[in-house]
């Protein structure tokens, strides 16, 4: 029961984390704007469900499941790396940073909002 | 309207993937009773690997139809690494700057050397072109 619900949120999350990717590719050619709003949007969303101290199967669904899929660590790397290949050594680095802080911001509001319901 | 079955099937392919990715992250993290931040590591540094390999290795050695490429890079692997719970943890462990630090290095550095490698392993790959 709890694996369907963990699968069943990752399964939601990964087709909308796909869905935005194709729309951002139509906008964002030079830059993977795509998943820097995937991965903080994500981030919100997840420091919201702890910050109002969600538990249970809805935790599972929601947080390792739905956001745990949506958001992706393995995509945020290889665009770097495919910067780095491209020698934009500077984007590269400033799409590592300012992802990371970013998310890490997001998450922080997102609890404190979480927090307040 | 018509219905484009190749873009349902990719979709489907995603949904799927992600499925798999999701429980087995979950399952990882079942594995080393819970440390989540073991966990988030081990799943990241994995994904990593297996992504830049996905994408530059098995496209090119193996004659794979596109939504199975999909399905396991956007689905599988990607639903297997997460980027939510990385920040969370890192917040989470804000009152311990040395293990919050250490954790965020370690996955973004560890994280970026294994997409290298990954691409290494492709390449490598791709030069023996060895066709399954």
């Amino acid at each position: 029961m709890v694996i369907y619900a963990v699968g069943f949120g990752a399964g939601i999350g990964a087709v909308m984390r796909y869905a935005i990717t194709l729309i951002g590719k139509q906008y964002w050619t030079k830059w993977p704007w795509a998943m820097f709003v995937i991965n903080v949007v994500g981030a919100l969303l997840a420091g919201f469900l702890t910050g109002m101290a969600a538990g249970g199967t809805v935790a599972l669904f929601l947080l390792t499941g739905l956001c745990g899929g949506f958001t992706t660590f393995s995509t945020f790397t290889t665009d770097t790396f495919v910067l780095v290949r491209n020698n934009r050594w500077l984007a590269a680095v400033t799409y590592y940073i300012v992802t990371i802080i970013f998310g890490i911001i997001a998450i922080e509001v997102g609890w404190w909002l979480g927090s307040m319901v | 309207m018509k219905v484009n079955w190749y873009k349902v099937l990719q979709f489907g392919a995603v949904f799927v993937g992600g499925m798999i990715g999701g429980i087995g992250r979950y399952e990882v993290g079942l594995w080393v009773n819970s440390n989540s931040l073991l966990a988030t590591t081990v799943v990241n540094i994995v994904g990593c690997f297996l992504l830049t390999f996905n994408i530059y290795g098995l496209d090119l050695v193996i004659d794979l139809p596109n939504w199975l490429i999909l399905g396991f890079g956007t689905g599988v692997v990607g639903a297997f690494t997460t980027f939510s719970t990385f920040a969370l943890l890192v917040v989470q462990q804000m009152q311990q700057p040395l293990v919050a630090t250490g954790f965020l290095i370690l996955n973004l550095v560890g994280g970026f050397f294994t997409a290298l490698l990954g691409y290494g392993a492709a390449r490598l790959m791709d030069r023996g072109k060895r066709v399954w």
